[in-house]
Order: C-alpha cells, then sequence, then structure tokens
C-alpha cells in the first residue's frame, strides 16, 4: 500500500482511536487504580498524550508525504513506517518531559509508563497498518490508505 | 364468475413491456437452416431473441458471463462470488481450463520455471481478494515451521526493507499457482468454467449479450454440438495478450526464409536453443532489455556452467545514460538497464499515482504512461553479478545500433548488418547461431480477432495506446445495452484509468470496481462488500470454505 496523505490522515487517526483507544484505556487502569509500577492517580493523561500524537502526527504526515515524492516509486518501505514511528515517540516524549504538551504534566516512572504505552501502541497500530486492515475495509490498500473510500 | 372483464376492450394502451419485447410479426420458416459460422445474423449488431431461437444451436443462459477464462476472469469471478453470487449463475468461456494456464506458458518460455520468482509483489494475491496475508507472509510460516529461522528471518527483512534496503520480495511461480488451485476449488470454478473459444459477441435486443462460441479442441476427439451461443447480461472480458511481438526485421527474416529455429521469440517455446548450445557452444543475440532479457540472460549464464564457448551480444538501440524522470524522483540505471521492481512504479497500483491517472485526460494519461513505463528490469543482486561478471570477462558485450538486415548464411549462421548510432557511426555485422527476440508481446486491440470484431461491429472507442476504451469503473462504454453491461480488464485495456491493469493486483482492483459499480446498479444476487461481509468472507478464505 502506497499512502496518500489523506489516506495517512485516516489511518492514523482511525488507527489511534480503536487499537490506540483499547491499549490507553488498558494501562490507565493498570497503572491507575491497579497500581502496577508506582501509584499514578493522573494516569488519565496518557488519553491526552494519545491525542497529541494524533495532532502531531497530521503534521508528521505532511512531511512523510513530500519526502515521498523523492522516491521513484512514490512509495513507503516498512522500514520507513516502523522506523519514524520511533522518531516520532521520541519527540513526543521530549515535549512531554519539557512539560511543553498543555494539560499534561510530567511526572516521577513518567518515562516507563511512556515508554509502554507508546512502544505497545506504536507496535500494534504498524501491525494493522501491514495486514488485518486489508480485511476490515477491502478498498483500504487501493486509496492509499482511505478508510473512508470505494473501491 | 360470469361477469365481464371491465378492462376488456381497452386495446388502445400500449403493453407495459418494450416494443422489444413484443413477438416478433410472424415469418415463414427459413427454407433452409443458418448453418454458417459465425451466424449470418451476427453481421448486425443486435440480434433479436426469435433470430436466435431459428438458429437450432444450443443456447444457454446465465446472468453473468465472462471470457477468456485467465486471471483477469478469475479475479472478476473470484470478486462475484465474494460478493454473494452462486456458482450457477456465473460462467467463464476460454481455452485453459486453469486460470493460469496461458500465463504458465509464456512465463515458463520466457524462463520463469517453478522455483523462480515472478514480478509481483506480495500483496499481489489473485487467490485472495483482501492480499492479506501475502505470500510473502506465507512463506515466512512454511519456513518458520519448518524450522528454517534463517531463512525466515531474511524473508522477513527483506518484505520490510523492500525496495530500498533490501531487493523486493517477489512470491515464487508454484507457490502463486498452489494457491490460485486452492481458490478455484473454494469458488467452484469448476462449475463455472467451459471450454469454448469465442467467436463474437453481439447485443441483444432485449438487453443481454449473446456469445458465440465453438468447442471443438484442436488435436482432441471432439464430440457433441461444435459451436454453442450463451447468452448473459452481466459480460467480463479478459483475453490477455493477443499474439508474440516481432521486431520487424526479424519478422521479415522468419516470413522470407520460414525458418523458425534460429530466429526465436522470447516468448515462445525456444528450449532447443538452449539444448544446441550446452552441446555445441556459440554465440547468440538477445534484442530487448526488460525483465525477459535478464532471465534470458540468467539462463544463457546458466548454460555457459556447462559449456563456456556460449557467448552473448546484447544489442539495443542507444545507451541510457539517465534513467526517466517524473517530478522529483529519477528511477536508476546500471549497466545499460533501467531499474524498477515492477513494470510501473509502486504508487500505480494503490497511491496517489492511481488517483492522478483516473482524473487525468486521455492526453495526459498517456503522458503519465511514458514517463512512469518504458523498458524496466528487476533489481536483482544475482542480474547485477551475471553482467558485471560478463562484461568483465568478455563473454557478454553490448553492441548499440539498429539492425540494417537479417540474412541467412549458407552455413545456417545468422548474419545481422548493424548500423551503430551516436557520435560513432559505423556499420557492424555480427554473426550469431541465434538471435532472441525479447522486446515483448504485441498488445493492440485489433491483433485480437474477437476485439477486432467487437471494435468494428460496435465502433468502439481506443486509448491512446491503442487498446478499448474504458470508463473509470472498467466498463465499456459502447457496450451498454439496457440494463446489460460489458467491462474489460487486463491488456486490452492499457492506456486506461488504471496503469497496472495488466498485473495480478490490477485485475484485482478492475474486478473490484467493476463489480462494486454493478452492485450500486441493483444487480443480482450482488451485496455490498462492507465491513460485516469483508471480515466474514475473509473468515470462510481462511478456513477454505464456499463464499
Ligand atoms: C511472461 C509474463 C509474466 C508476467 N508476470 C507477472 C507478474 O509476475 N506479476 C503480475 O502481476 N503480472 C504479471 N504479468 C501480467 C499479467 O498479470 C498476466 O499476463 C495475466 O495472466 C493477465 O491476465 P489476463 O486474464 O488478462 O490474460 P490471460 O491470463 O492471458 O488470460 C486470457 C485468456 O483468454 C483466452 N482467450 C483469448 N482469446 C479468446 C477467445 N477468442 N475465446 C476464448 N478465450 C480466449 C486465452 O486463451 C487466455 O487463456 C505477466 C505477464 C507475462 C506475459
Amino acid at each position: 500500500m502506497t499512502p496518500t496523505l489523506i489516506g495517512r490522515w485516516q489511518s492514523r487517526t482511525v488507527l489511534l482511536w480503536t487499537v490506540g483507544l483499547v491499549i490507553t484505556l488498558f494501562y490507565m487502569l493498570i497503572f491507575g487504580p491497579v497500581g502496577i509500577g508506582g501509584q499514578a492517580p493522573d494516569a488519565s493523561k496518557l488519553l491526552l498524550i494519545l491525542f497529541y500524537v494524533n495532532l502531531l502526527g497530521i503534521g508528521w504526515d505532511a512531511l512523510y508525504i513530500y519526502l515521498q515524492g523523492f522516491r521513484w516509486e512514490g512509495d513507503w518501505p516498512l522500514a520507513f513506517q516502523f522506523g519514524v514511528g520511533l522518531v516520532e515517540g521520541a519527540v513526543v516524549y521530549l515535549l512531554f518531559q519539557l512539560n511543553w504538551l498543555p494539560g499534561v504534566r510530567f511526572g516521577d516512572g513518567d518515562f516507563w509508563r511512556f515508554f509502554f504505552h507508546y512502544g505497545t501502541v506504536w507496535f500494534w497500530t504498524n501491525w494493522c497498518l501491514f495486514g488485518p486492515l486489508r480485511v476490515v475495509f477491502p478498498g483500504w490498500r487501493f486509496n492509499g490508505g482511505e478508510v473512508i473510500s470505494k473501491i | 364468475m360470469n361477469q365481464p372483464n371491465p378492462h376488456f376492450n381497452r386495446v388502445n394502451q400500449p403493453p407495459p413491456w418494450q416494443p422489444s419485447l413484443q413477438a416478433p410479426a410472424p415469418q415463414f420458416a427459413p427454407a433452409q437452416r443458418d448453418t454458417s459460422w459465425p451466424p449470418r445474423c451476427f453481421d448486425k449488431p443486435v440480434i433479436s431473441i426469435y433470430e436466435i431461437q431459428q438458429l437450432n444451436l444450443p443456447v444457454s443462459y446465465t446472468e453473468y458471463a465472462t471470457v477468456g477464462a485467465g486471471l483477469g476472469s478469475f479475479s472478476w469471478v473470484d470478486a462475484l462470488r465474494v460478493s454473494g453470487v452462486g456458482t450457477a449463475n456465473i460462467v467463464a468461456i476460454g481455452m485453459d481450463a486453469r486460470p493460469y494456464g496461458h500465463y504458465n506458458n509464456l512465463a515458463h518460455n520466457s524462463q520463469i520455471p517453478d522455483w523462480e520468482r515472478l514480478r509481483s509483489n506480495s500483496e499481489s494475491t489473485p487467490d485472495n481478494l483482501w492480499g492479506w496475508p501475502g505470500y510473502a507472509l506465507r512463506e515466512i510460516w512454511t519456513e518458520f515451521k519448518q524450522g528454517h529461522l534463517g531463512k525466515a528471518t531474511r524473508l522477513w527483512w527483506q518484505i520490510f526493507g523492500e525496495p530500498t534496503l533490501t531487493d523486493t520480495y517477489t512470491p515464487r511461480i508454484s507457490d502463486v499457482f498452489r494457491a490460485v488451485d486452492r481458490e478455484a476449488i473454494r469458488i467452484g470454478w469448476g462449475q463455472i468454467y467451459r471450454y469454448g473459444r469465442v467467436r463474437a459477441i453481439r447485443k441483444t435486443a432485449d438487453g443481454r449479450y449473446v456469445i458465440a462460441y465453438s468447442t471443438r479442441r484442436p488435436g482432441q476427439n471432439n464430440t457433441g454440438p461444435a459451436h454453442s451461443l450463451h447468452l448473459t447480461h452481466y459480460l467480463h472480458i479478459a483475453v490477455g495478450y493477443p499474439a508474440l511481438q516481432f521486431l520487424p526485421d526479424l519478422q521479415k527474416y522468419r516470413e522470407q526464409t520460414g525458418d523458425f529455429k534460429s530466429v526465436v521469440n522470447a516468448y515462445e517455446n525456444h528450449d532447443h536453443l538452449y539444448e544446441h548450445l550446452r552441446r555445441h557452444g556459440g554465440l547468440v543475440m538477445v534484442r530487448g532489455r526488460g525483465i525477459v532479457a535478464s532471465r534470458i540472460l540468467q539462463r544463457l549464464s546458466e548454460e555457459r556452467q556447462h559449456n563456456p564457448n556460449i557467448g552473448i551480444i546484447h544489442l539495443m538501440r542507444s545507451p541510457v545514460s539517465q534513467g526517466h524522470r517524473y517530478g522529483k524522483a529519477r528511477r536508476p540505471v546500471a549497466n545499460q538497464f533501467e531499474f524498477q521492481p515492477f513494470n510501473w512504479p509502486r504508487s500505480c497500483w494503490t497511491g496517489p499515482y492511481r488517483k492522478l491517472l483516473e482524473k487525468s485526460s486521455p492526453e495526459e494519461r498517456k503522458k503519465l504512461l511514458s514517463q512512469w513505463g518504458g523498458t524496466t528490469t528487476a533489481r536483482r543482486q544475482d542480474w547485477l553479478e551475471i553482467t558485471r561478471r560478463g562484461l568483465a570477462e568478455g563473454w557478454y558485450q553490448i553492441v548499440f545500433g539498429e539492425v540494417d538486415n537479417v540474412e541467412r548464411l549458407p552455413e545456417g549462421r545468422l548474419q545481422t548488418r548493424i548500423v551503430t548510432k551516436g557520435q560513432v557511426a559505423a556499420q557492424l555485422t555480427c554473426t550469431a547461431e541465434f538471435i532472441i527476440d525479447a522486446t515483448g508481446l504485441e498488445g493492440k486491440a485489433g491483433s485480437n480477432p474477437l476485439l477486432a470484431d467487437l471494435i468494428d461491429k460496435f465502433a468502439l472507442a481506443l486509448n491512446p495506446m491503442g487498446r478499448i476504451q474504458v470508463e473509470n469503473d472498467f466498463e465499456v462504454p459502447g457496450m451498454r445495452n439496457g440494463t446489460g453491461r460489458m467491462y474489460a480488464s487486463g491488456s486490452m485495456t492499457l492506456g486506461g484509468p488504471l496503469a497496472a491493469v495488466d498485473s495480478f493486483l490490477g485485475l484485482q482492483y478492475a474486478a473490484l470496481r467493476s463489480v462494486q459499480a454493478l452492485q450500486e446498479a441493483g444487480a443480482f444476487e450482488l451485496k455490498k462488500l462492507g465491513v460485516g461481509r469483508s471480515i466474514s468472507q475473509w473468515l470462510k478464505w481462511a478456513r477454505k470454505v464456499q463464499p
């Protein structure tokens, strides 16, 4: 699948708020009420972080599409897809640690919480991009990743 | 009970059906039955049902029919089956019981043996409408189960890094065929396929199509009727490449000398050539610089292991110093070959280029296609190594120029007079044992008699590449017949809305797109392939259960 800009935005948003949301709620539960790895009463901020990953991603996607134009195949190899996910994570983490993300405060033990949360979301959303999304939306792969599209 | 019918005598109302459905005026039975083939009434573009009945030929009917029964037809039937149509309502008429029969012949002749890898990606899966799991994942799983962890990891890295960090993954041809066989059994292809050489297609006056086909198999004991007619409401046609393409000078040589052994096309069986070379050695001239030329070079270099006295002259029209350009990108070049994993940039199948081409005008399409297309081969480490070694050791040489003449010398060898081009203009003569024409297949619509007849009878429009023009949903516009529709896909529509229409994935897209258009038009039994249906059908695919 060779993404279009609209396709990137749609796939990103849909995956973050389905697969990503389930994972986030899971971590909110185990970091918050269950209290694994120390008490984190403000675990709900993971939801905001998910939102920022999505928001910044809108900008990242525009950059990726620009870079795609330099490739003869006009494509985006899987290795790039996984790789840029790590860069995006590092940037969001930096902003998080510097307390530059409105509404979220960086606290003790948040490195590990971020690491697990973002890592899991990154892993599973990319897996869905790689495969199962094709089964759910048969037109997705022909339309550069656009979820809302005809075949 | 005896009350008079109040509507009786209201004779001036037109009947509530189309005039064409009215019984024709009584005619006298023809003095002699029409036994010509195709029947004389096929001289007209539209035929009435009455005329069909008069022919005394077996007539069958299904709501859906596809002509060709190759991989394009198979993808269309697969999409229909997954969208809810039963086997009894579909017919596929063609000359090969296996959907990949024709493709297999061409592939085998052009040196893709069973264990070789073809030229499409992991998700180009004619056996699976969703493209997932692709061939790479299936191959990884097989290797993993057999304990070949190293191989599985290598494959994994390949699909991960392709095409930039590693060579592009392509599936093994035998794996693709096995998978298609499996899907054919699942969708009931055996009940759908029917042997026949289609002679002509006409519209019927009641909004359907009639297909005239002969059922005589060459070289076999034929029983039963020789000719049949099939009626259908929704028609699809994918007849593949009509013919082999020959360079004009080679064509002339073959016509003049009748020598079909020393000048061969890469797509026809030419095994005798390799056997001869293995025993006696000799010089071969290869023409064309696409992927087939690469495969031929590979085969010849393998033969050199048995007999080192085999030499290759590769004749190319002109040098390529730079690859094609499109926007900010340029296609890579090495050793006079332009590289691209498939015959179009990847984005032409599923991405921005596909969308761009779809919305472009016919003239713009032509320009885009010439920028993206052209003669290319895949970048494979083994092929790069063969050319590098051959050039270094001298048994492989490249010559640039145009052929002036090809002649047969008294002792049977072939002499080619070449006019070189560019700054060093000169004349060369090259004497070789064999010439292999690897320049391709003939794609012009008119070279297939069935298509030539359709174009002629219905004045069908051609696209700028001389193939049949289709709408964005692959409908052939001049063939609409009331509620009846005809669709086309494959090489006969190249130059239209989809660059890669002649590829596994392109055929699949064309199939899904046209079936969707039919579904929206309310065609019989078709259900929308929405999220629910897609998932449940995929699960059936995974469990090898009928759709
Ligand atoms: C050597 C080669 C390698 C290729 N490799 C790849 C690849 O690796 N990946 C990829 O995606 N694509 C590849 N392609 C392109 C394409 O996918 C195949 O050519 C594919 O088989 C095209 O399917 P089709 O249905 O259009 O034609 P075909 O599969 O050729 O089927 C057409 C059928 O129509 C029948 N027919 C023709 N006229 C009539 C008639 N009048 N009546 C009845 N039947 C008729 C023919 O006998 C034939 O069986 C390759 C093509 C070639 C030639």
